[in-house]
């Protein structure tokens, strides 16, 4: 959603002279860089347990980030006030990074002398181009709006279930109205939205209590909410019900594993995603920091890092560093051809920066980030694919993951899935954490179907900061990771 | 306007600040609230009176951090911040909404509040929606330093200068023996890249409701930390990290941060050549560094929230057995030294040592007033501040333990708090007659309240750094994934098995 410039001088109070001024203090000490980033941002909680809506939260933060840049080293200081003198304090605090030994320029410079590629594109942000338009802003209406079809998704879920227990629904919302400028003298502003629905049930049939949450999360308006969308996430947390009652856990150990096409677009992320954030191979701490341009995996593989999907939460118009989002393309038919890059570390490998400088908010300074992380279709059926498995899992829903970037070690949760029995899903499984290492996984990749989708829950990645992303992919056999289980 | 009580009116003519507070005026350091802040934060509170509110409870904090880091020997980063956040409360027609805002002009919270006040209406209203029984609250905010973590004068001495010196003098690249990096890589072995960084911070936060609670407290916090990544003969990498950190600055300085870097080499020399080794059923010894992940399920299971919701698994077993008797845990909240030691929790009742576990039995719940009243338990205080696992061994030494593996960090994984399944990465060391041989891509998986029905020990070791102390953790037959077993064994049981 892009409002006019006004809206956002009016709202932070400040004057596109004073965003000069202020950068000039910033580049006083010799600095290559300074950037100011205001945000103000307001989020609206509802909640409904115990059949009633009983919760309210509502948050407001604002405030302006000042970096400043000396080489590939970082100033950064912030105030929640954008009157002149917070703002002259932090620029102040920033610039301390300009002091003591000089800069040590090793950037090749493919835009200007100080090796920052300037603007990417001229002008004002073009409304025409938006992203995410929102038709009816979470601003201009009451929350009390929702309170019916929370109600109303509870009393599907009870309908349809006898054994339902506890029903727990969240509505969050969240507008965020962005300016940035920078010393080159680029303006940039948008507001961003965010709608995520969020509900969890616990189920009991007497015996051992079952849990199981969905979401959906959209950079939408009040308009994404549709009886479309609400049933979509009844029927998920619906869906076999039975089987997960009798759910197993599978014998651990080495196996084949099928994952299945969307959510398990959290392989890609953990092992594959972070080790080509550019931060951790510029300074040769990724597994893959020495893999530019060489094969990593099967010819029919390629992962894209892409922030132009519309609507998605991972999606941006441009990105923390006022970088036009883009779509790139990480590993290009097995071969690995781009890093995730901000500004600086585009500065350090002399290329242009992807759009991938994203940051949880004001307070903090820019990193290299995912956005939305996806495998593109290959051409088998999904079908086949399982049943070409003698024995191994099958895997489609997860609550978390992690990797160990310098071993290349990653990690993921699975909530429930199947077990794989000549060729066949058989016994559902549950609550299992499943080990291996991204690059030996990538390249065991031995399949690939043609079903790639996006999954639209409410992803959130942490690597000190949080900042939503989404994932996806299309169902993939990988020849061998380590499965938890009983022995 | 609402017309205030008597009673009200009582009350908001207190001072619970006290006749000369502690502030950033009286103290010279910025980053504590001032006079005017802390006048903001009671007229907060009688604004929300008179618009309407029947009760309201109010958090203002403000802290401030500082950090430089390097990069293989060089300044990397400098980041300083100042926050504020006022948290509040309303209550109004048994109807509760929570609110935060970081906007503390008197302007832009007259409209705040009125939005707020407005959106608890639309809300269904709870009986148990009501602040704690004055009786059990702390009403007096005079000594903001009381449990000792606020060493002022230290911090107020630091300039941007020291950081910068105590950030150089953490990193081997820089300030470091040039011997030592010998003594410490094998040959062959090489260091990709070190970052080290130190930072302070100080955050006072002061707390009041409409019934006259009242509390402050001011804690200050130092700490550093050191990571490497090294690179074997074979070209693989390997990383290692550790860190130190307290609330008063000698006791921060005894830690010895300068040895960060080698703690931090070890830990990832220690990688050399991990592999898994084959599944089973093994004694799994957790160092007392990440030991704590094996216990933050039973205590995310002790919430309110999560019992009242029925997302735990320690629902109705309140005066139970349901642990080893040789398990005794307690909350101890006013400890020197630790970050969170606290005499008031978040809605501002008193803390006081607390029994979670005692001899195996549950003793107490962390209730609020919500979720005590909901259940029809006596409340307690609403969050874990800080447990203490009673040690049943002084060393690891002491016992006998022919084979176990040790894990020495967790990564990923779950664990369901409705039914206590969980999962976990491990990485540590197979130990057999003294030796040790290095493990990554392993797994644990179990129930956690059988895992922890299996504790046969609990080592006196806890480390100084963490606010928690919970010692090196011996548990009995945990079921290990990693290499398949060789052909042909365990099929007879088939391929898969059930859960218990």
């Amino acid at each position: 959603m892009i409002r006019d410039l006004q809206y956002y001088l009016d709202t932070f109070r400040v004057t596109p002279r004073l965003l000069e001024e202020i950068t000039d203090l910033g580049m006083g000490n010799g600095a290559l860089w300074c950037d100011l980033y205001f945000e103000n941002n307001a989020s609206f909680n509802l909640s409904l347990q115990d059949s009633i809506v009983s919760g309210c939260r509502i948050t407001e933060d604002y405030g302006v980030g000042i970096r400043v840049l000396s080489g590939e080293k970082t100033g950064y200081a912030y105030s929640e006030s954008t009157d002149v003198s917070s703002m002259k304090s932090a620029v102040k605090a920033a610039s301390a990074i300009t002091l003591g030994a000089p800069v040590k320029v090793t950037g090749r410079g493919i835009a200007s002398g100080d090796g920052y590629v300037p603007r990417l594109y001229k002008g004002k942000p073009n409304t025409a181009a938006d992203r995410y338009p929102v038709k009816e802003s979470w601003r201009d209406i009451s929350m009390e709006k929702f309170i019916p079809m929370m109600m109303k998704m509870e009393a599907m879920v009870r309908d349809r279930e006898p054994r339902t227990a506890k029903v727990v629904v969240n509505l969050t919302h969240e507008m965020d109205d962005i300016l940035m400028y920078n010393s080159f003298g680029e303006l940039k502003y948008e507001t961003r939205p965010m709608g995520t629905l969020m509900m969890n049930v616990v189920f009991s049939n007497g015996g051992e209590p079952y849990s199981f949450g969905a979401s959906r999360s959209f950079r939408m308006g009040t308009e994404m909410f549709t009886d479309a969308l609400t049933q979509e996430l009844v029927d998920e947390i619906l869906h076999n019900i039975d089987d997960r009652f009798n759910a197993i856990r599978p014998r651990g150990g080495e196996m084949n594993v099928v994952m299945g096409a969307g959510a398990s677009g959290i392989l890609l992320h953990e092992a594959m995603g972070h080790a080509f954030e550019a931060d951790f191979n510029r300074k040769g701490q990724s597994i893959f920091h020495d893999s530019m341009g060489k094969k990593i995996c099967e010819d029919n593989i390629t992962i894209v890092d892409d922030g132009t999907l519309p609507f998605d939460r991972g999606s941006l118009n441009f990105d923390d560093e006022g970088v036009p989002a883009q779509r790139t393309e990480m590993v290009k038919d097995g071969i690995l051809t781009s890093y995730l890059h901000d500004r600086i570390s585009a500065r350090h490998y002399g290329v242009s920066p992807t759009g991938n400088g994203r940051r949880e908010d004001f307070r903090c300074s820019p990193l290299p980030r995912m956005r939305s992380t996806y495998m593109e279709n290959g051409d088998s059926d999904p079908a086949d694919i399982i049943a070409s498995v003698k024995k191994g899992i099958y895997v489609d829903t997860f609550s978390n993951g992690q990797v160990k970037i310098g071993e290349g070690d990653f990690t993921f949760f699975v909530n429930s899935g199947y077990l794989i029995e000549d060729g066949h899903l058989t016994a559902p499984i549950k609550d299992i954490n499943v080990i291996g290492n991204g690059p030996k996984a990538l390249s065991d990749i031995v399949a690939v179907g043609n079903d790639a989708r996006v999954d639209h829950g409410s992803w959130t990645c942490g690597k000190g900061q949080s900042v939503p992303v989404s994932c996806g992919i299309p169902t993939v056999l990988v020849s061998s990771l380590t499965v938890g289980g009983a022995q | 306007m609402k017309e205030l009580s008597k009673e009200q009116l009582e009350i908001l003519s207190r001072d619970p600040f006290g006749p000369s507070p502690l502030t950033a005026e009286s103290t010279g350091i910025p980053s504590l609230l001032s006079g005017e802040e802390l006048s903001l934060l009671m007229w907060v509170r009688r604004h929300l009176l008179e618009m309407g509110a029947d009760e309201c409870k109010l958090s203002l904090s403000k802290s401030c951090s500082d950090n430089v880091c390097t990069l293989d020997g060089e300044i990397d980063q400098v980041g300083h911040s100042m926050d504020r956040s006022l948290q509040i409360a309303i209550i109004k027609d048994s109807k509760i909404g929570s609110y935060s805002t970081n906007r503390l002009s008197v302007e832009a919270l007259e409209e705040f509040l009125e939005r707020s006040l407005e959106s608890v209406m639309m809300l269904e209203g709870e009986k148990e929606n009501v602040l704690p029984d004055i009786e059990g609250c702390s009403t007096d905010a005079g000594d903001p330093l009381c449990m000792g973590n606020a060493d002022l004068d230290t911090y107020k001495g630091i300039t941007p200068e020291d950081r910068i010196r105590y950030a150089i003098l953490l990193s081997q690249v820089a300030s470091g023996d040039p011997a030592l990096m010998g003594e410490l890589l094998p040959e062959g072995f090489t260091l990709v890249s070190e970052e080290a960084e130190y930072s302070d911070r100080i955050i006072d936060n002061a707390v009041i409701n409409s019934r006259g609670a009242a509390g402050r407290r001011i804690v200050t916090y130092f700490a550093d930390s050191v990571s490497v990544t090294l690179q074997d003969p074979e070209g693989n990498l390997l990383s290692g990290y550790a860190w130190q950190g307290n609330t008063i600055w000698d006791k921060y300085k005894a830690m010895q941060p300068r040895k960060d870097f080698s703690i931090a080499v070890q830990r990832a020399l220690d990688k050399t050549g991990a592999a898994p080794v084959p599944s089973g059923k093994y004694t799994l010894v957790a160092d007392n560094s990440c030991s704590y992940a094996l216990f933050s399920p039973i205590i995310n299971s002790l919430s309110g929230n999560a019992l009242q919701q029925k997302r735990s698994f320690l629902c109705d077993s309140l005066g139970k057995k349901v642990f080893p008797s040789l398990l005794t845990v307690w909350d101890r909240p006013h400890t020197q030294g630790k970050p969170s030691s606290t005499p008031f929790d978040a809605n501002c009742v008193k803390t006081y040592d607390m029994p979670i576990i005692e001899n195996g039995v549950l003793k107490n719940y962390y209730l609020g007033t919500y979720s005590s009243l909901k259940l029809g338990l006596k409340p307690t205080f609403s969050s874990i501040v800080r447990n203490v696992i009673t040690p049943t061994v002084s060393t690891l030494e002491e016992v006998s333990l022919p084979s176990y593996i040790l894990v020495t960090d967790f990564s990923g994984g779950n664990c369901n708090p409705v039914t206590g399944d969980f999962s976990y990465g491990v990485e540590g060391f197979k130990v057999e007659g003294g030796h040790r041989t290095p493990l990554s891509g392993m797994l644990i998986t179990g129930n956690i309240l059988t895992l922890w029905g299996n504790l046969i020990h609990v080592v006196d070791d806890a480390p100084e750094r963490f606010n928690d102390s919970v010692g090196t953790l011996v548990f009995e037959g945990v079921d290990f994934s990693g290499l398949d077993y060789p052909e042909g064994d365990g099929e007879e049981e088939g391929p898969y098995v059930q859960s218990e």
